[in-house]
């Protein structure tokens, strides 16, 4: 991606994930700032769906963005930037899930705002959004992290064995573990 | 005849990898009522959409504040071992040693409230003069953008004093820069340019949100002034 330069005009390439991980080692935060903004989608949203509540959200995603910091400058790509990231993040949620004493809490589920719904499809879409929501979060950890590797993040089966550090196998067989769980627990939705 | 039936998994692993070999998959899969399920569009990812989390996603990341906690001073190693130490100069010696290496680490980050900023100025400047004169550029360029993002860090968290204090080591790196680089070797040029633009960019940033607005303007007049003299010596050498 090509990007022209405001004040001189000339066409500078913007940085990619690895310029700006080695940017950051060398105690650069700016390029830490525009990499935790590419990444923070990503690490919010796995964050999420392993279950973590808003709070405990927000400040493992504060100790993922630390880990990411610090751990620049030992960054030696063998893996994509956002494969490590990912991988911090999920590591971060598994930790709060296992601090936990509770069961997950039970989230506010959020309004729809379409604003074309009718008052019936809303309530509709809030109840099937919250058996999803059960269900996925009643896996085990090991397979609710896959399924939210691949049926939220959509990331290949490589992507996420590199993530998991596990082989490829062993994602395939959670996953299916997982898949049928989740039908059997969604049977009457599907 | 043994068949081992196909997976959703398999045949999505397939068409990742190979897609001819997941239409082959596909191909077979017809002649067994089993393999066929396996294959058929799945409703199960459309299903689990429905968990809506947009809420709580799309919210901006508190890059700063994690920036903030992860570049504070950390606490000092705990003390309490218990080496036995049989001569006692040796041991006086072995402490002076440790104490000055931890001065060193230590100051390396510290920021104009520590009591240590004063080490860490003398050490940037003795890195400085110690280092070969075509090397010299490019650490000054690292050394100002140090105390930049120090300056950047002091503003967010309203410390008008450790601010200045950071911009004004800054100035004072790229001043030294204004001369040095065209000194600067040749295979350090991209190095050097990477470090202009992260400056440049910095810089940008300040100013937008009006830190230290005196100094970053000055800031940017001294950078136009390096980079002015980096693109001169860039032609001349072509």
């Amino acid at each position: 991606m090509r990007g022209t330069d405001a004040e001189t005009g000339s066409t500078t390439a913007e940085p990619d994930d690895q310029e700006l991980i080695h940017l950051a080692a060398e105690g650069d935060g700016a390029a830490f700032g525009r990499l935790a903004v590419r990444l923070g989608r990503r690490l919010r949203s796995v964050l999420f769906r392993l279950g973590l509540s808003e709070p405990e959200l927000e400040d493992a995603l504060q100790e993922s963005l630390v880990a990411i910091w610090r751990g620049a400058i030992t960054f030696r790509g063998g893996s994509t930037v956002a494969t490590w990231a990912t991988r911090i993040a999920i590591n971060q949620g598994l930790s709060v899930i296992r601090r936990r004493r509770d069961t997950p809490v039970a989230e506010p589920f959020l309004a729809d705002r379409s604003a074309s719904s009718t008052v019936e499809e809303n309530w509709e879409r809030r109840e099937v959004g919250e058996q999803v929501r059960r269900a996925v979060l009643s896996l085990p950890e090991q397979l609710r992290v896959v399924v939210v590797l691949r049926e939220y993040e959509d990331l290949s089966y490589k992507s996420i064995a590199e993530i998991l550090e596990v082989p490829i196998g062993t994602v395939m067989s959670r996953l299916h573990k997982a898949r049928s769980h989740l039908r059997r627990e969604l049977a009457a939705a599907l | 005849m043994f068949h081992r039936h196909l997976t959703l998994e398999r045949y999505e692993l397939a068409a990742e990898e190979s897609p001819e070999r997941a239409e082959t998959l596909h191909s077979e899969a017809a002649r067994c009522p089993r393999c066929a399920a396996a294959v058929q569009e799945q409703p199960l990812r459309r299903l689990l959409a429905a968990w809506d989390g947009s809420g709580q996603i799309d919210r901006p990341v508190p890059w700063e504040a994690a920036l903030g906690r992860a570049i504070a001073v950390p606490t000092p190693p705990p003390t309490g071992s218990r080496a036995r130490l049989w001569r006692p100069m040796a041991a006086l010696a072995l402490l002076a040693a440790l104490l000055v290496a931890s001065l060193v680490t230590a100051s390396a980050s510290a920021g104009p409230d520590s009591p240590l900023y004063g080490v860490r100025g003398t050490q940037d400047w003795v890195r400085s003069a110690v280092a070969p004169e075509p090397d010299r550029a490019r650490l000054e360029t690292k050394l100002a953008n140090g105390y930049l993002v120090d300056a950047r860090h002091s503003a967010v968290r309203d410390d008008q004093h450790a601010s200045s204090a950071s911009m004004d080591r800054f100035s004072y790196w790229m001043d030294r820069l204004r001369v040095d680089i065209r000194h600067a070797a040749r295979d350090e040029r991209p190095d050097i340019r990477a470090s202009l633009t992260v400056t440049r960019s910095l810089l940008s940033d300040m100013a937008a949100a009006g830190f230290v607005p005196t100094s970053v303007a000055r800031g940017q007049t001294t950078l136009m002034e390096v980079e002015a003299e980096f693109e001169a010596e860039s032609h001349e050498g072509d």
